[in-house]
């Protein structure tokens, strides 16, 4: 089975923000939320720099939450954006979309634990 | 290494070679060089065929080399000196210290 | 310590914050590029955490304004990136960073990472401190320095001087001082060692140099004490290289010492000459007391002579091929030069324009030019114009005797202490110079003429002086019989008193009509002048009365003073 989330890393970030874990979580979710929103408004306006910048920024923050998965799919869409290589982006972006819903309801499950 | 140390064959003489320049960074090097060295040594020898240059504080330093060696019972010898060496060693009159070759 | 964290993603930003918060230390955040350079400037944070993309300025770009905003300020940036392509890491470091630190974040590391630099932050902080307090304590050195420099008479018109802006760093330092008669004594010296070493042997130096040169004591005795004091003091190894001369205006010559200083220079504005000074003796604070030599070089003053000093800093200035500035270079100024009154200016101008430009070297020079013209002269016939407070308690009345034997003429200058005896009658103070001004030439005269047979005609050729001189010392040391006595008399008047001052030597004095002299006759006063030495004559005008007692080996001066 796929590894979606490394729940060691999440388990010491548990630890490290204690009652702050929740905020980490939401604060996250709703950062999420608005990048993907400027990816999709940089795909159709065609602003690849921005749809760039926005995937490099979900790139960091997910890696930090131990969303290996979704870290490596943002890599994918900065590269190609640098890159040039449009065509796939569409896809990319649709991949990333439910790779998010996923791990934000494992996140969330987490959290509440 | 700009200070060197070697002994005569009889183990008496204290050889002290100095590369470059002679000055204050040699300092704690040259010092090291002669407390290091047994105290039974009859004479000390300050080789400076390979000093480019001499300063004041090099001039200090030969005089506690001298002190170490006994002060005016001392025997210490400045050799293989060049021009510029002898000059500054003429001028502070250490020959009146130091047998200079 | 404070931290900035600038990122503007905020669950990163929660991470890293609350973890540098459990480390122990206060956190500033700053969202964007923009802020992190507002939050930077107002908070000073000790290390700087900075995203490389973020909104309105590039991660090295707020590098870039924070470095020059710190200046000297060691402040440690470290960039927080998920870059990983080497020329854009590269670029970070160009712009400043210091580290890095990779998402996702590893709390080992970054804990390892703070932890490292706070140390080097702390020890930063430390340095300077240090330096600070380094600073201050040279700048208080530096006081001093200034004040031993401009004490004494180093503002008299005929002496032009410059002491190098860090002779609290070189050691450099310059006296000048006068006898009581209007001898002038001068004295360049070089300590080895820096800053507050080489301040700690100047003090003693300018102190002890003041002190015995305006009591009248002689340039010998000044330098024995002068290197006895340094020997104690000063630990081994360092030591003051020296130049002193003492420029009798009296008796027309130059004493010279020189111990361990590249050579000065006798210039003479008229003839053009160039006599050297070279150094034959050790450094002030060497040798022990009874090691110390006192072996002067003697020139006869001429009017238009000019004394040059300097220590070696002219000497060792270097151009841009590291070549030397040189002794040639600077005899080369004098020959050159068509106006007495510029060679000064000469001399720098030289070095300066040798000299790297805008380098350090161009204005560390140590430098004094004393003239025979323009020497100021005391007025010997009046009392000081400042009325010292005299206590009227003191010696009133009284006889004193003093007597030398071979053995101490041959070591003890007696002026000194001669003087001392007869300023225990306070009123006579105001008349310190007059009165050591008679003594010192009644004594020489007793010592030269009458004991060791000195001729003052020998004195009038060039090689005469030099002859004179190692006459003197010679047939000083071989002395073996004599002796020289003062009588002292003084007596209290109503207004305020009558000094009587008798020299005796046991030489056979010279053949004198009996009775008491008026150098009248020609006879007389050529006699009385081959004896005496031009000297005689000044002190006719001082006192109220002068007589030789036959056979012309003992002088009495009689010598009246009021209260003022």
């Amino acid at each position: 089975m796929t590894v979606h989330i490394d729940n060691e890393q999440l388990a010491e970030l548990k630890e490290v923000l204690e009652d702050e874990f929740g905020i980490l979580i939401s604060t996250y979710l709703a950062d999420a939320k608005l990048r993907l929103q400027l990816i999709e408004q940089g795909l159709q306006n065609q602003d690849y720099e921005a749809v760039r910048l926005a995937a490099h920024s979900l790139k960091g923050a997910s890696a930090n939450l131990g969303a290996l998965i979704l870290a490596k799919l943002c890599e994918k869409l900065e590269h190609d954006c640098k890159i040039g290589q449009h065509n796939e982006l569409r896809c990319s972006v649709g991949i990333i979309t439910e790779e998010l819903k996923l791990i934000s309801q494992e996140l969330i499950s987490i959290s509440n634990a | 290494m700009a200070v060197l140390t070697a002994s005569s064959a009889d183990g008496k003489e204290l050889i002290i070679k100095i590369k470059g320049r002679f000055d204050f960074s040699t300092h704690q090097e040259f010092r090291n060089a002669y407390e290091q060295a047994p105290l039974e040594m009859s004479c000390y020898v300050v080789d400076l065929k390979d000093a480019t240059y001499l300063d004041s504080s090099a001039l200090g330093m030969l005089l506690l080399l001298r002190d170490h060696a006994g002060g005016d019972s001392s025997q210490v010898k400045i050799v293989n000196c060049n021009a510029d060496v002898k000059k500054i060693l003429t001028i502070s009159n250490f020959e009146q210290l130091f047998t200079i070759v | 310590m404070r931290l900035l964290i600038a990122e503007d993603t905020p669950s990163d930003r929660l991470i890293l914050a609350n973890l540098i918060k459990r480390l122990g230390h206060e956190v500033i955040l700053a969202i964007d590029g923009k802020e992190a350079v507002e939050q930077f400037i107002e908070h000073r944070p000790d290390i700087v955490l900075l995203d490389v993309m973020m909104p309105y300025k590039h991660g090295t770009q707020v590098a870039r304004e924070i470095r020059q905003i710190a200046g000297e300020d060691l402040v440690p940036i470290i960039f927080l990136t998920s870059l990983n392509e080497a020329s854009d890491l590269a670029a970070c470091l160009e712009a400043g960073g210091d580290d890095f630190l990779s998402k996702p974040y590893n709390t080992v590391i970054i804990k390892a990472k703070i932890m490292a630099f706070s140390r080097m932050r702390r020890l930063h902080k430390e340095i300077q401190g240090q330096r600070e307090h380094l600073v201050q304590e040279q700048i208080a050195a530096k006081g001093i320095f200034d004040k031993i420099a401009h004490y004494g008479v180093l503002n008299s018109p005929n002496i032009r001087y410059l002491i190098s802006p860090k002779a609290i760093f070189n050691g450099d330092v310059v006296l000048a001082a006068r006898h009581p008669n209007g001898d002038l004594l001068v004295l360049l010296g070089d300590f080895t060692g820096h800053g507050l070493p080489a301040a700690i042997g100047a003090l003693p130096l300018a102190e002890v140099f003041h002190g015995m040169v305006s009591k009248g004591f002689a340039l010998e005795d000044v330098l024995r004490e002068v290197n006895s004091k340094l020997k104690s003091i000063l630990p081994v190894g360092v030591f003051c290289c020296a130049t002193a001369a003492h420029l009798g205006f009296r008796n027309r010559s130059i004493e010279v010492w020189a111990g361990g200083l590249p050579e000065g220079v006798i210039y003479n504005t008229q003839t053009k000459l160039i006599k050297k000074i070279h150094s034959q003796h050790l450094p002030l604070g060497i040798l022990s007391a009874a090691q110390f030599k006192y072996q002067p070089v003697y020139f006869e003053m001429d009017d238009n002579d000019v004394i040059y000093l300097w220590s070696d800093g002219i000497i060792e200035t270097v151009n841009a091929e590291q070549e030397m500035f040189g002794f040639e270079r600077l005899l080369n100024v004098f020959t050159q030069s068509s106006n007495p009154n510029t060679v000064f200016d000469e001399i720098l101008q030289h070095v300066e324009d040798f000299a790297v430009q805008g380098s350090e070297q161009a204005d560390d020079h140590t430098l004094i030019e004393v003239k025979m013209q323009d020497a100021p002269s005391l007025a010997l016939q009046h009392a000081l114009l400042v009325k010292p407070k005299v206590a009227h308690r003191g010696l009133a009345d009284c006889v004193m005797s003093c007597e030398l034997g071979v053995e101490s003429l041959k070591t003890f200058d007696p002026v000194p202490l001669v003087t001392h005896l007869i300023f225990q009658v306070t009123g006579l103070k105001p008349y310190v110079n007059t009165l050591n001004t008679i003594l010192a030439e009644l004594y020489s005269n007793a010592l030269e003429h009458g004991l060791l047979h000195l001729d003052s005609v020998l004195k009038n050729s060039a090689q005469g002086f030099a002859k004179y001189y190692a006459l003197r010392h010679e047939r000083l040391n071989a002395l073996d019989e004599g002796y020289i006595r003062f009588d002292i008399k003084h007596q209290p008047t109503e207004i305020g008193g009558k000094l009587t001052l008798q020299v005796t030597d046991s030489g056979r004095g010279f053949q004198l009509a009996q009775r008491q002299v008026t150098p009248a006759s020609e006879t007389n006063h050529n006699s009385l002048i081959n004896y005496h030495g031009r000297g005689i004559r000044l002190i006719e005008t001082l006192c109220q009365r002068l007589e030789f007692i036959a056979p012309g080996n003992s002088v009495i001066v009689e010598f009246d003073w009021q209260w003022l």
